[in-house]
This record gives structure tokens, sequence and C-alpha cells, in this order.
């Protein structure tokens, strides 16, 4: 399970990156109070190329490189498939950036961890950046990529 | 340099307690309306904003309002701030003012002078979610006996389709919204004058195709990849002149399919400059009858001016199946202000007078009328079907549908809903999977209104609806307007 | 079905996991020579440091084991008997095993060095030496650092930390000689330097007072309160040797992991791995090799026969404020590639359509598709690269990266693993 990015719909906009910081770091989606009083960070990030633009998501593989490559064990893949970060063990070594073929994983604001999608498994609903994105260009499919 | 007279048009205002400086607004605006500095200073260059909302529907923190630019005039009935501004520009620019849509003017409408019955007591009221409600229409020449063989006709299972709007007036994906959407409804959608994009073929069965005076796109693969031929002869928001399309929307993908240069204007010409007479249109109708083998029908698009009954009755005698009248308040991607806002007649009394003549000279079911150029709500469609239009055309409602403001800046092709305009990047701007949903959701949400005002009418089809006056009352109309409506006034 | 894993680290970890997504009922047993759990070796800077706790050490925990059925044996293995089947503990126990994993990792070297041997010298390796080295820690005080690899600059950071003045000697001209260029390793030098760290390269120490004063070849006397040996680890090979298997640098396998005996395979730090892009067999030890040559042992214990087509040198550390990652192939030659903006650094090496290697220092955004293309050889010429090296980015990197990954994208996955 991950979310599928359509470079055909995509307006760059970043609305879906707005959502995705307001979604996390105990924001509870709330976007004002998000942006207004605290420093919230998107999880993926948009890449322009060429007049078209997506979001680079993480494909939460199914042999995933980042998981095999932590070095403190806090990249863990739960039982509904979803890739995340325990953040109370990751060190900010950055190995898993290293070996994500997609680019997608980033260092934190603050360069101490990382962080990276998580499918929105702390909230209810589908994520947020499918939820928000005002063209139908994200959309949330089954397909696994397999390693 | 000198010195330009003319203030912004529209005031922007943003809400610093919600705005988060997010940039959207900045991406979002093709005109360049707002700027963000690194370091988060915002500002607006106003004059540069058309009024089209996209950055206020897009603020995720509804931090912006976009109003009339607060400059007060001494009050000036005559003098309007918009006749003074359209001089300002004129004298600075030395140009044919331009604009898009329809006809703003503050003429009298008189759909909103034209009360609908409803029954009481006796011939009682039908309820749509129980019975059923016949709306199914079909569009052509009805005047075949028993013994004859059947015309070709176009069946609709809503009396709406969507009007004429060319690839290049618009972009692909409002053709591709609005032809799914005429699929899924059972209806039809038409090509307009630009052609037919090898995109939008396979909705053939469901397709208008357009014979404008310009020919763009005309060839005989063109005439069989249809559901029947449109001849314009003229359109609602400029009769008597022809289509322009300015030459920054001719993109490649435009001028292939209207079999022209890229990048130059494409001008169609006020006449077809192959009919100069009714006996002309006649032989036009008849040779792309030839070529389609009798299989479609052929209808005639006019412009409702001063002589429509006769020019209607005309049409009919000249063979067309259909006849498609667009009022005044027609809408276009580009006609001079002047004649949009000047030339042509309501098309509810084009209308009621074609459909009246008509019946008096016996040939009535010779030919379908469908009314055109602002029908805003099902209602509308009612009392036009009441004046005796067999069905409509929606052309502004149907972009409304699709996100238009109507800002009227459809002729500078930058059109940040993606739909007025070529440009690859802000045609995105609509999916057309998007877009198809909202222009289906509009024609389900007519029909059920359409199906609840007939209901309380007493009504089961829609053939019991049209030309039938009795189901009409005017309010507040003087009555040479009453005469010519052909109802009668509120409480007579 | 008895599988023994000798040793409980990384590849340990890695042998459960892949024994497991095949076989759920066979016995699993570890035996843990450092009597310490599963702990992740790269976190025990973190504990001098200070920054995290014993409880934060685990690489997987306790439950871990406990779901995947694994009994954990705190013991030394001293004696393997491939005949009989059997691994002799310390403890005189005998564990019978049908599948052995060898696991046992490394240890550092220990150059012959007068006064080597002192209480005050100490190998950062072991979660003991850290808790020893901790002890040792006086604020103020100076602790020497033999050696300038990745092990000496963490135990430098963590030493730093804790309010030490350090000194870092390296016998060759720069830092980090096995990872870094001369070029990236100016601008890490440079960095090191800002932060308080001293550095002497081009020496070694030649010996050890009792008091902990390091004496260098070129006559210089440094008084230390502590100093930490870390100029090396060597393959700890020696159970596989007197068992009678094949050993080179490491022990050697085959592409599925499995040694000169049919029932024993080896993974990790222990191994010589197939380089492919040098196309030698060398010891690599990295943490990432170690876990998935462990699972891919472990499936292929577990009767699969899943092949492991080597690996590529690939290193991310960080010492204060400074993030080097770097992979691919340090010791061949190319057309060299650079680029700075402020702290930020990227260097490649590319010889004729392939980048052999690329080395970035605070530049984390391109190092995950770099290493891709580097690992998947994926063809991209020259011209290309000079075009991306003007400003690097996502956006900018080479059109036959982007296809690969559409391609991947439409058939689901990387070629190798």
């Amino acid at each position: 399970m991950r979310v599928q990015s359509n470079p055909e719909y995509c307006l760059g906009c970043g609305l879906c990156r707005l959502y995705c910081a307001a979604a996390h770091d105990g924001y509870d989606g709330n976007l004002l109070k998000a942006f207004k009083r605290g420093t919230p960070q998107p999880r993926a990030d948009l890449i322009v190329r060429n007049d078209k633009s997506w979001l680079n998501t993480c494909r939460h593989c199914h042999n995933a490189p980042c998981i095999n490559a932590c070095l403190t064990g806090a990249l863990q893949k739960d039982d509904q498939g979803i890739v995340f970060i325990d953040s109370q063990r990751c060190v900010g070594c950055f190995t898993c950036v290293m070996v994500c073929p997609f680019g997608h994983i980033q260092p934190s604001r603050d360069s101490y961890r990382v962080v990276k999608c998580d499918l929105c498994r702390d909230q209810k609903g589908i994520p947020a950046c499918v939820s928000f994105c005002p063209n139908g260009a994200l959309s949330l499919t089954e397909e696994v990529e397999t390693r | 340099m000198t010195l330009s007279l003319l203030t912004p048009a529209f005031s922007v205002g943003r809400n610093e307690e919600r705005c988060i400086r997010c940039g959207v607004c900045v991406n979002q605006c093709i005109n360049q309306v707002h700027h963000l500095d690194e370091d988060g200073f915002m500002w607006v260059t106003e004059k540069n904003c058309v009024g089209c909302h996209r950055c206020a529907v897009l603020c995720p923190t509804q931090a912006l309002t976009i109003t009339r630019f607060p400059l007060d005039f001494r009050p000036n009935q005559y003098w309007s701030a918009d006749s003074l501004r359209e001089i300002y520009r004129q004298a600075e620019s030395g140009g044919v003012l331009l604009t898009g849509m329809g006809n703003p003017r503050p003429y009298r409408s008189y759909f909103d002078h034209l009360l609908l019955n409803a029954s009481q007591v006796t011939n009682p009221s039908i309820d749509p979610l129980r019975e059923p409600m016949e709306l199914t229409t079909y569009l052509g020449d009805h005047s075949a006996g028993l013994s004859e063989a059947e015309k070709p006709l176009l069946k609709l299972e809503i009396p709406v389709m969507f009007s004429a709007m060319s690839y290049g007036a618009v972009s692909l994906n409002v053709q591709k919204s609005l032809a799914r959407a005429a699929r899924e409804m059972v209806t039809y959608w038409n090509t307009g004058e630009g052609g037919l994009h090898d995109e939008v073929k396979e909705y053939a069965d469901c397709t208008i195709v357009q014979v404008a005076s310009g020919r763009f796109g005309v060839s005989p693969d063109y005439l069989n990849n249809a559901a029947a031929i449109e001849i314009k002869i003229g359109q609602g928001a400029k009769p008597g002149i022809g289509g322009h399309l300015p030459a920054e929307k001719v993109s490649p993908g435009v001028a292939q399919t209207r079999m022209i240069p890229a990048w130059s204007d494409a001008i169609s010409p006020a006449p077809h400059h192959d009919i100069y007479s009714i006996e002309d249109l006649a032989q036009l109708i008849e040779t792309i009858k030839v070529a389609t083998d009798f299989q479609k029908p052929v209808a005639v698009k006019v412009a409702a001016v001063h002589n429509i009954s006769a020019i209607a009755s005309g049409i009919v005698r000249a063979g067309a199946d259909i006849v498609a009248i667009d009022g005044f308040r027609g809408a276009t991607g580009a006609a001079p202000l002047r004649i949009r806002d000047n030339i042509g007649i309501p098309i509810e009394m084009a209308i009621a007078q074609v459909d009246q003549r008509l019946r008096d000279e016996g040939i009535r079911p010779k030919a379908s009328l469908v009314s055109a150029g602002g029908i805003r709500n099902s209602a509308d469609v009612v009392k036009i079907l009441a004046l005796g239009a067999d069905a409509v055309y929606i052309g502004t409602a149907a972009l409304v549908a699709l996100g238009c403001h109507l800002c009227q800046t459809c002729f500078t092709g930058r059109c940040n809903w993606g739909i007025a305009t070529t440009d690859r990047q802000l045609s995105k701007r609509l999916n057309p999977e998007i877009g198809a949903m909202r222009a289906i959701n509009l024609l389900k949400a007519w029909e059920h209104e359409i199906k609840e005002m007939m209901g309380g009418m007493g009504i089961n089809a829609v053939d019991s609806l049209r030309g039938n006056r009795l189901m009409l009352k005017g309010i507040g109309l003087e009555q040479h307007e009453l005469d010519l409506l052909g109802v009668s006034p509120a409480g007579a | 079905m008895r599988y023994v894993i000798i040793g409980n680290c990384i590849a340990a970890a890695g042998a459960v996991e892949g024994i497991r997504s095949y076989d759920q009922k066979g016995e699993i047993t570890i035996i843990d020579g450092e009597r310490r759990g599963c702990y992740s070796r790269p976190l025990i800077s973190y504990l001098l440091a200070g920054s995290k706790g014993a409880a934060g050490l685990h690489y997987r925990s306790e439950a871990f084991f406990a779901r995947n059925q694994a009994r954990v044996i705190p013991a030394r293995a001293v004696r393997i008997d491939p005949p009989a089947g059997q691994v002799e503990l310390d403890d005189g126990m005998m564990i019978d095993y049908d599948r052995l994993l060898l696991a046992t990792g490394a240890s550092p070297l220990i150059p012959e060095l007068p006064g080597i041997e002192h209480p005050r010298v100490k190998t950062l390796y072991t979660w003991k030496d850290a808790e020893e080295i901790a002890a040792l820690v006086e604020t103020g005080a100076t602790a020497v650092i033999l050696g300038s690899g990745l092990i000496g600059l963490k135990a430098a950071e963590a030493l730093h930390q804790r309010g030490m003045k350090v000194v870092i000697v390296e016998k060759q001209e720069q830092i980090l000689p096995r990872l870094l260029s001369p070029w990236s390793a100016t601008i890490a030098l440079r960095h090191l330097q800002e932060q308080g760290i001293q550095v002497l390269t081009g020496h070694q120490a030649v010996s050890i007072s009792e008091s902990g004063e390091v004496e260098l070849d070129h006559g210089a006397k440094i008084p230390a309160q502590l100093v930490i040996v870390a100029v090396g680890n060597r393959p700890n090979q020696s159970l596989a040797r007197e068992a009678g298997l094949k050993t080179g640098k490491g022990i050697i396998v085959n592409q599925y992991l499995q040694t000169s005996d049919p029932d024993i395979w080896a993974a990790g730090d222990v191994i010589e791995t197939h380089n492919i892009l040098s196309g030698a067999a060398e010891v690599m030890a990295l943490l990432p090799l170690a876990h998935l040559e462990g699972y891919l042992a472990g499936c292929n214990m577990a009767g699969q026969a899943v092949r492991y087509p080597g690996a590529i040198f690939l290193n991310a550390v960080h010492f204060m404020g400074m993030h080097i990652i770097a992979a691919g192939e340090p010791n061949r030659s190319g057309t060299v590639l650079q680029w700075q903006q402020g702290s930020s650094s990227l260097e490649m090496t590319i010889d004729g359509d392939y980048l052999l290697r690329y080395i970035a220092i605070n530049l984390p955004g391109i190092t995950g598709p770099l290493t891709a293309i580097v690992e998947q050889q994926i063809r991209i010429e020259l011209k290309e690269w000079q075009e991306f090296i003007r400003e690097p980015s996502m956006a900018s990197l080479p059109a036959a990266y982007w296809a690969e990954m559409r391609r991947w994208e439409e058939h689901g996955g990387l070629r190798c693993g």
C-alpha cells in the first residue's frame, strides 16, 4: 500500500506537503496552528522536472532497503505493511537516506533524525495528502514495490 | 513613459492572522498577482487581478478575500465606473475592447419574470420518486408519416446538451470532461468550430460536430465521427461577425486539429462564403446529408436576432432537422465587448416566437428547436421548454460546473482554472475525471429538479411540457411582452 | 531442524528473520558470546557520549527473539565439530546443530606498540569497552585516538561531548583514508578542527608510557588520560579455521553464503564478500550488508536458494554536525567531478558511462539515487554528470536514472536481493 503520484494532474501547488506536515508531530491536522505556532515538516518532497511535477512518496517496499540498512532497528514495517520510524531509536546516521533508491527519506529539520511517509498511520482516515490534493493527482494504491 | 490612468479592478485582501506563507496563491496565479520573498514578505500586484478567485479557493486557511477595488466615482447613473474605465483602456491601447463569456448587462431576464404552475386539488401532482417520469427527448425531423421511412433522430435521456465550445477556446480536458458526462447521462456535447481532436474521437456516438464558416477541421472523417452535424451560422455572443481565436491560444495541438498554422490568429469569416441565400444553405445541408448517407440529423445554429422567426422558418424549409437558436446571453471565448453587449435578442422571446411561427405555418414537426444562451438552472430549462424548445444547450453553466468564475478574461488564454486555455500547464488544473464527475453531478441534480417541477405541475412526460404556455404566468411584464411570449399574467 | 547461530549481532538478527520467513517450526539457538543481547554496535559511541542509555542500545528486542522462538544462550563458542554437528561452549555444554551460521563478526586490530597493554589504552568495539572507557573519562583531560577511521572519529566525537580534549593521530596523510578522497578529506578535516578537535596526520605512535603519555614518530609527546586504539579490525575466523573451513581475508562463502562445509553458512563482518565494482572478494564490514547477508543465509539455511550478488562499499556517518555519505569503489580512477557550496560538497568519480563512487558531505538528499546508480551500474554519459554537478538536486538527476525508476515502478522492484 502506498500513495501514487500522477504527474499528469499534479499542479505543483504544494498543498499535499502542507497537510502532510500538519498531520504529524502532534499538530493533529490543524494547519493554522501548525504553521503559526510551530515548524511542521512535510515528509515528502515535490520534484519539478521538465514541466512535470510529482510528489516523491515512500513506496513502502516489500523488502525495504531502508529497514535492512537501519543501524538501530528504528525503521520497521507494521502489520499493514507500512514502513515507519520509531523516532526514539533513530540516531540520524542517514544510512537509510543513503540506500533509498527513490531518495524519499529526508533529514529532520534539526538533522538529528530522519522523517518519512508513514501513510498517516497515527491519524484516522486516508493519508492527508491524498485527501487534500485539489486535482486528484494522488491516490492510495494497493500495489507493492518488491525488492 | 506616460502614466496609466487605470486603477485595479479588484482588491486582494490577506488576513495576516491566517496567512501561513505557504505560497500556494503565488504558484497558482498565472497573472502573478501574489509575491513571496525568501524572508517571508508577501505583497500583491493588484492591477493584474482579474477576479477569478483561484487563490482564494485554494488558500488552505481561507486567508484571502477578493473585492471590487474601492475607488468610488461621484454618483453618475449615466457614466458608470465601467464606461469610464473602458474609455481609459481604449485611450491607452487604441484597440477594440475584447472580452469573454456572456452579456453581463442588466437587460431584463424574462426567465426571472415567468412563474411556473403547480397542481392543487385537481389534476394532482406526481411524485417523481414514486412514479416514472419521462424526460427522454428525440431531436430531428418528426414529420414522417407512419408509412414513410424514419428520419434520423438524436435520443436524449435529459433535454440538456453541452453547447458548442471549441478546442482552442477551451482546453482538451474540458472537452473530455463534457464528452464523458454526455455519454454517461445519454445526451450530447458539441465540438464547436475547432475540429475533433483524436483523444475525443471515441465519443463519436454522443458528439455533435460543428461546421462553421472557417470550416476548421472539416473532413469526411470528421463528419462521420459524429452523431449529428451542426452548421453554425452565428452565435448569441457575437451575431453577424465570425469567430476569433487569438494567436496565443493557437497551440500546436489546436493548430493540428483545426488544420491551420500554429500561433497565428484563427479568424472565421462572418458569413460562410458559400452561403449567401437560403437556397445556398439548403444546398449545404443536402451536401452534408449526402456525405453522411442521410444517417445523421443536420442542425443549423443561429443567433437570436431581429427577424428570427422568418429566419428560422427559412432554415426549416431548407431541410434542417434541428434549429438551434442562441440568445444574447450566449457566451464566447473571445468577442468584441460592444458586439457581445449590444447585439441580439433574449432567447425567451426568440423561442416563443419561433415556436409559434412554425406552428402557425404547419411545419413545427419538421425540426426540433434547441435553445441556447443563458440557461442558469433547472427552472430556466423548464420555462424555456414550456415556451416551445425541445431541448437546451448549456455552455456557461457547464463551465461554471467545471470551476469557471466568470472573470471574463478567456480571450487571453490565461485561465487559472484550466478551462479557457490551451497552455499545457494550465490545462492540467482541470482533471477530466473530476470535471466529468462535476458535469454529471450538475445534470443529475437538474434532472431531479426538473422532474420535481414537472411532477408539481401534474406532468409526467416532457412532451406535455413542451410548448405548454399554460404552465407559465408572467409577472411584472408589459402587455406586449406577454403577447410576444404567449403567456398570460399571474392572477389572470 | 536445528538451526544454531554463533554470534548475536546484526547478521544473527537477519538470519532469524530469514529462517523464520520460510520455517516457522525449526529450532533456533543463538550463542551470544558477548552475553549482552542483540545490540547495535555503532550505538556504543552514543553510550560513551552519554546521549543513549543501556536501554537504547538494542538492535532487536527480547520480544523479537521470543516471538520468533529463538533461544539465546549467553555463552561463548570455543570449538566447532563439523563431522559430529556440534558446537562446544565455554561452559562445557555441547550444542547439536543441523545447520550452523557463523556470525562471529570481527575484533579490533591491536598493533605491536610498547605500552599497548596499559590499562589506559582501550579499543572501542564492544559494549563492555564503552563502559570501561566511560569510567576513565575525565573532563578537561586529553584523550588520544590512534586512527582516524569511522570508529576513531566516532570515539573522538563521544569524548569531545564528554568534555575531553581530543587529539587524533593518523598514520596516512589524510583523515578517513579508506573512505574519502584527499579533496573531501580536507573539507572534513577543516570541519573537525573548527569543532576543536586536534588532528595530526602523517604520524604514528611509537610507544605509550604507564602514565598514558603517547610518543609519536617525530618525537612529540602527548600526555593522555586515555588512549583509544582504532586502527582497523580483523574478522574472527579462528573457529572457522580450526574447524577446517576455507578462509582467506575472511571466511570464504559461495553466492548462497555457504562455507566449504555444506551445513555451515557464514555472514557479516567475518566473511569475504564479492565486491561488485572491483570484482574482488574482500571483507566488507558494513551493517546493512551484515543484515542482508544474515537474512539471505537464513533463507538458504531454511531450504531456499537465494543468491547474494555481492555489494558495494557504502557508509553514512555523522560527526559533530557534519554528515558524510560515501558509496562506491575508492580505489579506481576515473574522471573526477566536484561541487561545493557553503558546508556542502559532492565529489564523483566516473569511468566511461559508469559512476564508480561519490562522496557527499552535508548533502544527503541525492545520495539514495546515487547509491542506486552505482550499485545497479546504470549507464549515464559523462556529459550528463557534468550538467548535474552544476547544481546537484533530485530534479537534475540524469534521465537514465528516472527511466530506471519508472521501470522499477512498472515491474516492481530492484534487481538485487
